[in-house]
């Protein structure tokens, strides 16, 4: 079945199965391969992108579904030139947050999500908003990134 | 940092035109080489197999190591630019495939694991980074016609003794490559150091957040498949027959093969072979159900009435032989003479490794060759395990590696590697990307198996302990050779059952096997992620049996020991141990000393009702000399949510012969807003290097268990704590 998409601000058309998952469409026929499979059941987060800027785990979203909705991924996510990082992913490389990182750029995602709603998020918000999975357990250094995420992008706005 | 995108950039960690510049091997263990082919001036070159030059001066290193997180595609490649003099911010990091060249000269191997790449590797890398300088010092003074003494290298230049003149590197690699290999290096002195033991950002963590480091998964290829793998599910049991009618039917389906005791399904795409893989009905033959219960009475049984089975093992290693300890008579003479003796029961539960990526693995076999791209924590034990599986000889088995989503030991394992070639050779010239499903990885592990131990101790008058007996069962990690020695136990299970951290007058291990249908392996800290908790747990018992504060006993008993001391003396500050506590509220400690470091912890807990808070974790950490603090850092942050997640609701359980959990869902694990502030605090103690990747884990269970009693006086002695009777939010 060919389906259209809109995906990091293009439009793009796959020729695929209906209820393939937004995921492996992203992955294996758009070659986004920043987006990463981790769990499939939509538990673990790693697949994390944003459609119409919310963010939803894409294991679990049928490509069907999507329709005219807005993709992004992160590669699409860094708001300056191609190839310089956005401010999250900035407050990322200050904290050095990443250690395998396979985890990293769908927390970013999740992270980027929330300070959309919640600029200033209190350590209670991120407890409730940020629900991903990283098994290196760089939490302390996640939330010390989110913290000056935040106030990095207030000072730009 | 190189991400392997193509494969060309994953052709032994270096782009194709560097490769073809260079052909210069300098082989780490013999540190000699043959001469490189003389490139133009100014093209740069290819100085040895780790390093090379690019005509802009760009230094590309080549780490050994698997990067699977704990930054050895950081800190290799600097201790080699630290003797090279690079510039560290024009050096680029490429990642290895398998090569003689990239074995440590100390175990005469290729893999991550251990905690011991930077100590396995130091001295090699520092003679090569070190050995690429003088060939490029030497191609300068030839060039300026002067002794190569009175030339001086920074970052990355050569710097004539006029003041004036330079040269970068770039401008004589060529010419450097071109010359002999010196047999003797002249070593930085410590003091002099520029990068090791300084903090400068990971090479590889920008790729990471801006998506584009390359994992199992990511790469492409020309007429790339991809597998869905689904094993036999019952534990032992084995494969008679399938039926993939459907399967072969579904869109994309290419073939359906049966590999061992699993069949994959091979298709244009992931999902496309996922979904045909969940609608094969496999056909298992009839075999005894492990049931996870048995296995534990098995266990407990085996502890008390071990027969026959009882296996030995050293308490040390000195002058090259085993230090088989107290013989029995000793141990019960020691423990009868005794002022006062304990004995206690512990036990811990299986675990998964669950590292994020799941596995996978992308292999091409064409012509009696095969290829392999895979995120593996293995190198040089990969060609022959191909070749004993497949008969595809070893020296034809190309091996390259991506960055790994985790590790922690299971992709230590070749299982998933001689699953993608064994798929691939049902389709010949087409490179085929199997992957696991979740549930995949997480019921067909190799476990860090579950044990029980029996502790017992006897105390002389001032509390010095004057005798320990640990006796530990399960099933053992590894039961062949090279990994076993004749009638001796195995290191992975008893391994610090009776720790060295503390002298003790009377020492005896040992150990009983258990047969169990499930595959055992290397989980992150091996042995010491069940004994540091059994070992450490007595040792708290033994206070509290005395009425003597915990760390203050373990501080007596680490008297003869400056660096235990250190550790727990900075522990005390740091975590204001002993302060006023309100009800509910209490601190456990604990102290570890395996890979040469010494770790020691204080953990907080508030227990209300039966409902159980981690406060807070500080650590008090020395390996010795460090290359990245900030990175040894963050590993022991890393190790201790590893360890707290396993501690408290790590547990792989077996039910008529199929493991029960099949994704982070039912194999929980600290997430976020469960994870409690983590302190760590390291000690420069000017000890020699030891490892860090593991050594944060097997404090937690005790500290924290030790915390849980402090707060409750409650006991737990068999993990995880959730079985205990405590809640504890997710």
């Amino acid at each position: 079945m060919t389906i259209s998409l809109k995906v990091n601000g293009r439009e793009r058309t796959v020729d695929v199965a209906p209820d393939t998952p937004l995921l492996w469409v992203l992955r294996d026929r758009l070659k986004l391969k920043g987006t990463k499979f981790g769990c499939g059941v939509g538990v673990c987060g790693s697949c994390t992108v944003h459609v119409d800027g919310m963010a939803v785990r894409s294991c679990s979203v049928a490509v069907s579904d999507v329709g005219d909705m807005a993709v992004t991924t992160i590669e699409g996510l860094a708001e300056g030139p191609e190839g310089t990082p956005g401010a999250i992913q900035q407050a990322w490389i200050e904290e050095q947050v990443p250690q395998c990182g396979y985890c990293q750029p769908g927390m970013i995602m999740a992270v980027a999500a929330m300070l959309e709603t919640t600029p200033n998020p209190t350590d209670a918000d991120i407890d409730d908003q940020i629900t991903n999975v990283c098994r290196c357990g760089t939490y302390p250094r996640l939330r010390r990134a989110i913290h000056r995420a935040a106030k990095a992008k207030g000072a730009q706005a | 940092m190189t991400s392997p995108k193509s494969p060309d950039r994953l052709a032994g960690g270096l782009a194709r035109r560097e490769v073809l510049l260079g052909g210069l091997v300098l082989g780490l263990a013999t540190g000699a080489g043959a001469r490189a082919r003389v490139a133009k001036a100014g093209e740069g070159a290819t100085l040895n197999a780790f390093v090379s030059i690019a005509p802009g001066g760009e230094v590309v290193i080549v780490t050994p190591g698997a990067e699977m997180g704990q930054g050895v595609a950081n800190g290799m490649p600097k201790i080699v630019a630290e003797e090279l003099d690079a510039d560290w911010a024009n050096v680029k990091v490429t990642l290895s495939g398998y090569a003689p060249d990239y074995l440590s000269p100390v175990n005469k191997r290729q893999r991550s694991a251990n905690s011991d790449g930077i100590t396995s590797y130091y001295d090699a890398l520092r003679k090569v980074g070190a050995t690429a300088r003088a060939m490029l010092v030497a191609a300068a003074a030839q060039r300026w016609s002067i002794e190569p003494a009175k030339i001086t290298t920074r970052e990355g230049m050569l710097l004539h003794p006029d003041g004036r003149t330079m040269l970068r590197y770039g401008d004589v690699a060529a010419e450097a490559a071109a010359l002999p290999v010196p047999g003797t290096v002249a070593l930085k002195d410590p003091s002099a150091f520029r990068l090791i033991g300084k903090d400068f950002p990971r090479k590889d963590i920008a790729a990471k957040v801006m998506g584009s480091a390359g994992f199992g998964m990511d790469l492409d290829l020309p007429g790339l498949l991809y597998a869905a793998i689904v094993h036999v599910p019952v534990a032992g049991a084995r494969l008679l027959g399938f039926n993939a009618d459907a399967a072969t039917a579904m869109p994309g389906v290419h073939k359906v093969v049966q590999v061992d005791n699993a069949v994959g399904v091979i298709a244009d795409s992931y999902w496309q072979a996922q979904k045909a893989a969940d609608t094969i009905e496999l056909d298992v033959d009839t075999v005894p159900l492990m049931d996870g219960d048995r296995v534990r009475e098995t266990i407990l049984a085996a502890l008390d009435a071990p027969g026959e089975g009882l296996l030995p093992f050293p308490v040390g290693f000195t002058d090259g032989k085993f230090d088989m300890g107290a013989s029995s008579e000793e141990i019960e003479a020691g423990l009868a003479a005794s002022d006062a003796t304990f004995e206690a029961v512990y036990e811990v539960p299986y675990l998964a490794h669950a590292t994020m990526e799941p596995l996978c693995a992308t292999a091409k076999v064409e012509n009696g060759a095969c290829e392999i791209w895979a995120p593996t924590q293995a190198a040089d034990a990969i060609p022959p395990d191909i070749e004993q599986a497949t008969g595809i000889p070893a020296a034809s088995v190309k091996v390259n590696r991506t960055f790994l989503g985790g590790g922690f030991g299971r992709k230590n394992e070749r299982d998933f590697l001689v699953e993608s070639v064994k798929l691939a050779a049902a389709m010949p010239g087409r490179p085929v990307m199997m992957v696991w499903s979740r549930q995949e990885d997480t019921r067909h592990d190799y476990y860090r198996p579950a044990f029980a131990a029996r502790i017992r101790a006897g105390l002389a008058e001032d509390g010095a302990i004057a005798a320990m007996h640990g006796r530990i069962a399960g099933q053992p990690l590894m039961t062949t050779a090279p990994f076993r020695r004749p009638g001796i136990a195995d290191f992975g299970m008893v391994g610090e059952l009776v720790s060295s951290t503390y002298p003790i007058a009377l020492r005896k291990a040992e150990a009983v096997e258990i047969e169990a249908p499930l595959r055992t392996g290397y989980w992150r800290s091996v042995s010491a992620s069940q004994n540091g908790f059994f070992f450490e747990s007595a040792i708290d018992e033994l206070a509290a049996m005395q009425k003597r504060d915990p760390l203050e006993y373990r501080r007596a008993l680490s008297i003869a020991d400056p660096r235990s001391l250190a550790a727990l003396d900075l522990l005390a500050e740091k975590s204001g141990w002993g302060k006023e506590m309100k009800p509910g509220r209490g601190m456990g400690c604990a102290l570890t000393s395996g890979w040469n470091a010494r770790c020691a912890q204080a953990i907080e807990v508030e227990v209300t009702d039966t409902t159980l808070e981690v406060k807070r974790i500080v650590c008090t950490f020395d390996c010795g000399q460090m290359i990245d603090p900030d990175n040894v850092v963050a590993q022991i942050e890393g190790g201790i949510v590893f360890g707290l997640s396993a501690a408290l609701f790590g547990k792989i359980t077996v039910k008529e012969g199929v493991v029960e959990q099949s994704s982070f869902a039912d194999y929980p694990v600290v997430l976020l807003r469960s994870a409690p502030a983590i302190e760590v605090h390291l000690i420069e103690s000017g000890a020699p290097l030891g490892g860090v990747g593991e050594t944060g884990v097997p404090a937690v269970a005790p500290a924290l268990t030790g915390a849980i009693f402090a707060a409750t006086g409650k006991r737990v002695r068999k993990l995880p704590i959730v079985d205990a009777g405590f809640e504890v939010a997710l």
